[in-house]
Parts: C-alpha cells; structure tokens; sequence
C-alpha cells in the first residue's frame, strides 16, 4: 500500500502532514508514531527553509513493505541542497559555544536506519527508510 | 488538528510553564513569545512541566537553548520536568541532560530552586 499527497510549502502545513502520515501508519498497524512524524517534520522544514523563494509543493510518499517503511519527500522545483550533508552538531562543547544547526537532521538519523538524497530535473527528493519491529 | 499551548502559572518568584500538545517547528514560536514575556518581565527562575505535551522537535528545543544564557545570567534557571519517555529520548540525544536539570515532577522542580542546587 503506497500513499502520496502534495502539500503547501509552508510550516503551517504540518498538522496536514501529520494527519497524513498517523492514517497511513493506523491502516498499517505501525503504533510507534513519534520517530517517524519527528523524521518527516525536520526534513519537511528544512525543506521550507532552503528553498522558501518558490512555491512550488512538497510531495509526500509514504510505503510500507514487509517490514521496511519508505518514505519519499520531493520539492518539486528547488535548488540542489543535501540536508544529508549538513554537519551534525558537536554536543560535548560549553553551553555558549552550541549551535541549534543540525540538531534535526541529527535526530532524523537517531530514528530512522538510512537518509538519501537525491535531485533530478529540479526534484530535491530525501527518501527515509526505517525498518520496523513489529 | 493536534495543536499547541502554553499555560502559566507563578508562585512568589518562579513561574511555571505548561505545554500541551504539538510543539514543532510550526507552534514553537508560541512558546518562545511566553519565554520572552517572562524575559521581560525579568522573572527568571522557570519551570517547564512537560507533562501534556506528547511531541517535540528540534525547533521546540532550540527554544531552549535561546534562552537558557540570558536567564542564567539573571541568576536564574530553567528547570525541566515531568517528560515522557519519547520526549526524553529527544532531550537525551542531543545532549541536554548534561545542560538542563530534567526531574520527575514539579515538586522536585522546586526543590531544585529551594536548594539552589544545578546540573551544571
């Protein structure tokens, strides 16, 4: 079972997001929701964040197969930018000396198992997969 | 619609922020405005009961870490409390627990400000 929406790229457009992804996950019988909606929201606003200058929409995909659950993020007409590069912050320095950059993208790969990047004929596409246990 | 809101409550010189619901990247500037307000009003010994609220991202945290310096050098503190496990589990990757007193209740909380003790 795949599903896809479009959605307005603007962060006001995450409860939308949300309410897609919590169906789709209680029609496959996934409980644990909390990983997956944080994963999904830190890459869909970064995503915001990068190529706010246009409005084009951000597709969401969502699948899961067997026990591996895909999900594609596309910005249909943006700019290269990898979120898998940007640089995990370090945790271990004196409170003045910390970033909030790179926190999310740093979360996403504590909860999911792979992050990609990909960017074909303007498509900016980050697909997350995360095995799950039950 | 899951949704986002903060609730204060003083006693004599700390405050008491509560969340309830959805705090992301969306909602988080409800919260930073009560922390500003609280700013403003020079009041800096804060409590945050997490104890509604069932979801936080990275933009909820940095929240935090907006504020944190400007109240300890107002010889206060953030005091952070009543977390469920998944919400700890976010503090607890990226580090908190070694910058922030996370506690079990807000009992505890108080205590903390009573004892003038501190993580860090």
């Amino acid at each position: 079972m795949r599903r896809e929406k479009s959605f307005t790229k603007n962060l006001s457009s995450l409860d939308e997001v949300f309410a897609f992804i919590s169906t789709y996950l209680q029609h496959a019988n996934v409980t644990d929701v909390f990983p997956i909606h944080l994963a999904v929201e830190e890459i869909f606003a970064n995503m915001v964040r990068y190529n706010s200058q246009n409005f084009s929409d951000i597709v969401i995909s969502i699948e899961k197969s067997g026990k591996t659950l895909r999900i594609h993020l596309s910005d249909e007409q943006a700019e290269p930018f990898d979120v898998t590069k940007v640089k995990s912050p370090e945790l271990n320095v004196p409170l003045p000396q910390r970033k909030v950059g790179g926190l999310g993208l740093h979360l996403v790969k504590q909860f999911v198992d792979q992050v990609y990047y990909e960017y074909e004929n303007h498509h900016s596409i980050v697909i997350l997969t995360k095995t799950l246990e039950t | 619609m899951n949704g986002f809101e903060v609730v204060r409550k003083d006693l004599e010189d700390v405050s008491t922020l509560f969340l309830k619901g959805y705090l992301d990247a969306h909602t988080y500037p409800q919260f930073e405005s009560a922390l500003q307000k609280l700013m403003d009003e020079r009041r800096f010994k804060i409590i945050v009961n997490f104890s509604d609220l069932s979801y936080i991202s990275s933009a909820g945290l940095g929240v935090f870490m907006g504020f944190i310096e400007t109240v300890r050098e107002n010889a206060g503190d953030i005091k952070l409390c009543a977390m469920s496990p998944k919400v700890f589990k976010v503090f607890d990757l990226l580090g908190f627990p070694t910058i922030y007193d996370i506690v079990n209740d807000e009992t505890q909380a108080h205590q903390k400000f009573t004892d003038g003790s501190r993580t860090n």
